[in-house]
């Protein structure tokens, strides 16, 4: 009658379902250092890959690489593994596979302060240079993201929709003060304003790099460094109590990290979209939602998307470029929508 | 045992808790029962520190609870909420390998999947283990949930189990399973069970203790067949019980055999 006689004898243990791990990891660096060398190789001046590879190269050559090609092609792939582990650990925190910090507002929250920096303190900005753009896009990041968290939480419970529907205000108001900036500011304030608007890496330089580099790394290694609590935390903020995780902390944590690390990117790149959706939920859907493994693959192939996305940027109509927050929204956007109709076919999400 | 004196909870001006004093043995089912709204999820919530209580002390084992870390408190005590949505393609083993977080660090992970296998297997839920938890029934949902929190336990003595209606949508056969394992656990492992149920014919059945709810303090409480009079009943839920023997029941433990149905 009782029947958990199982409790007494023991079934043979079969091993469960383990992840691959190093392979997919492996394959996907391969992939993106393949990019890397490949994107260095291709545009306007041809440096093919044999002479890249042996040094053999003239001095126009050497000029547009270590000048142009290196730092451009450095830059997009810190900003797409900046931008999808942020998508993926933003995802984690709102406990929903559609948070997305160009979705929900706090890329243009970012864009925002950089372009009031830009527009109404412009000799004092000079000062910091692109570290100033930069702090000015975290505490904006910061500000929209805690913001969006508070709506999100409106109800008592977390809802997904009160997330989405802040993001549309947040995204709109934010629009309104960049509109409202472009039409006080000079020509030259204009300029910029619009490359931060439509996201381009074309601006790309050593500082850029620099700066994206000693902000991004830290911050995505802190947010690996919380993988296993994010795993707890979807369980719900009391539960991963429960289990020994301080959910507040954890939760300031991912808030900070993701504020600097899309903060650093909008500075130097604009608002690109969508990587941070498209990414992680690829990633998810090829090797599981175990964020230990999720993080660092969406990192690698963040850095292999964008790179990829931005060598086509500026390569398919040349000798212009394309702005490539163009060219992620245009596949980031059918993207979303199609996840949206899944998810309601699957009944769970929304 | 944790020992709540004299606590009360409000949620903006509505009072949920008033004044309760309760005490949850070690080694015992402890039912809390009462009707909708009583205050039974606030007052477990405060019992297993979830939320903090406006007024009066909650011991366990003779102090203070704000003495224990979380990593401390999460070895003591585990927690099965009412409900737990999971948005992400998780599978019932990795969910439940979420319970031993608190030992991850430094323990034996062989040890673990063991730990995981025998408590997918004690609320017969492994061959569930490669499922997409999203995808599970509601009541499935329920019992990895359950194993996930025994998980957390499992080869712990003198700890806490909370359990928000554990079997609110689990099937009859999987009722009586849970709750012959959650005796099982109490009398093996010397656990306290603290569950919050409103069959009470699974109360009468399974429970040692009961603590009768109403508005938010405590009708009555004590051993079960002190708690489940017609009176006390009758009082609290405002419908008419009636007490039946039932024959079938009567090698039950407590030496004495009742069922009740309530009719209104």
């Amino acid at each position: 009658m009782r029947t958990y006689s199982s409790l007494a004898k023991r079934a043979p243990s079969s091993l469960p379902h383990l992840r691959l791990q190093a392979p997919v990891l492996l394959a996907l660096s391969g992939l993106l250092c393949g990019a890397l060398v490949l994107a260095a190789s291709i545009g306007a001046v041809s440096i093919p890959v044999p002479s890249l590879l042996n040094g053999d190269l003239s001095e126009q050559q050497e000029a547009v690489l270590f000048h142009i090609r290196v730092p451009r092609v450095l830059l997009a792939a810190l900003v797409g593994a900046s931008l999808a582990v942020s998508g993926a650990a933003m995802q984690g925190l709102f406990r929903n596979p559609l948070a997305d910090p160009g979705l929900i507002g706090i890329s243009s929250g970012a864009a925002l302060a950089v372009a009031v920096v830009i527009v109404l303190a412009g000799p004092f900005a000079g000062a910091l240079g692109l570290y100033g753009l930069s702090i000015a896009a975290f505490a904006g990041g910061l500000t929209t993201c805690m913001l969006i968290f508070r709506f999100a939480q409106l109800t008592g419970t977390f809802s997904v929709t009160y997330m989405l529907l802040a993001g549309i205000a947040i995204n709109a108001l934010a629009g309104a003060g960049v509109g409202f900036l472009t039409y006080l500011s000079n020509d030259e304030q204009l300029r910029s304003l619009t490359f931060w608007t439509m996201g381009s890496l074309g601006g790309a330089l050593w500082l850029g790099v620099a700066v994206a580099t000693t902000v991004i790394l830290p911050a995505i290694f802190f947010l690996f460094r919380s993988a296993r609590e994010i795993n707890i935390l979807l369980l719900g903020e009391h539960e991963a109590r429960h289990l020994g995780v301080d959910s507040q902390r954890l939760k300031l944590v991912i808030i900070i990290c993701t504020a600097l690390s899309v903060g650093a990117a909008v500075a130097v790149s604009g608002i690109i979209g969508f990587i941070g959706l498209v990414v992680p939920h690829l990633m998810r859907l090829t090797i599981g939602p175990d964020h230990r493994l999720l993080l660092p693959a969406s990192a690698l192939f963040g850095a292999f998307l964008l790179l990829v996305a931005d060598t086509f940027a500026r390569t398919v109509v040349s000798p212009v470029e394309m702005p490539v927050g163009i060219l992620t929204s245009l596949i980031g956007g059918p993207f979303f929508l199609w996840l949206l109709v899944k998810q309601y076919s699957r009944r769970f999400g929304i | 045992m944790i020992e709540a004196k004299n606590i009360s909870y409000s949620a903006g001006n509505t009072k949920i808790l008033d004044g309760v004093d309760v005490a949850i043995k070690l080694g015992d089912i402890t039912a809390i029962l009462g009707p909708n709204g009583a205050g039974k999820t606030t007052l477990m919530k405060c019992l297993a520190v979830s939320c903090q209580p406006d007024s009066g002390a909650i011991t366990l084992e003779g102090s203070p609870i704000s003495d224990y870390s979380l990593n401390a408190l999460s070895k003591k005590r585990a927690v099965l909420s009412q409900s737990n949505p999971i948005n992400f393609p998780f599978t019932a083993f990795e969910i439940v390998m979420m319970g031993r977080n608190p030992y991850v660090i430094g323990e034996n992970y062989v040890e673990d999947i063991r730990i995981v296998q025998e408590v997918l297997e004690s609320v017969d839920a492994w061959h569930l283990k490669d499922r997409i938890f999203p995808t599970l029934s509601g009541g499935e949902q329920q019992r990895v949930h359950l194993a996930r929190v025994l998980a957390q336990l499992w080869e712990q003595e003198s700890a806490y189990l909370f359990l928000d209606e554990p079997t609110s949508a689990v099937d009859l056969k999987h009722q009586h399973q849970i709750f012959d394992l959650a005796s099982k656990m109490a009398k093996e492992r010397n656990l306290a069970v603290c569950v919050i149920m409103h069959d009470l014919n699974l109360v009468l059945r399974y429970a040692d203790h009961a603590i009768l709810m109403r508005e938010g303090g405590v009708y009555a409480s004590g051993r079960i067949r002190d708690v489940l009079t017609v009176e006390n009943v009758m009082g609290a839920f405002e419908v008419p019980p009636e007490f039946f023997a039932a024959p079938k029941m009567r090698e039950m433990r407590h030496g004495w055999a009742e069922s009740v149905y309530p009719f209104p």
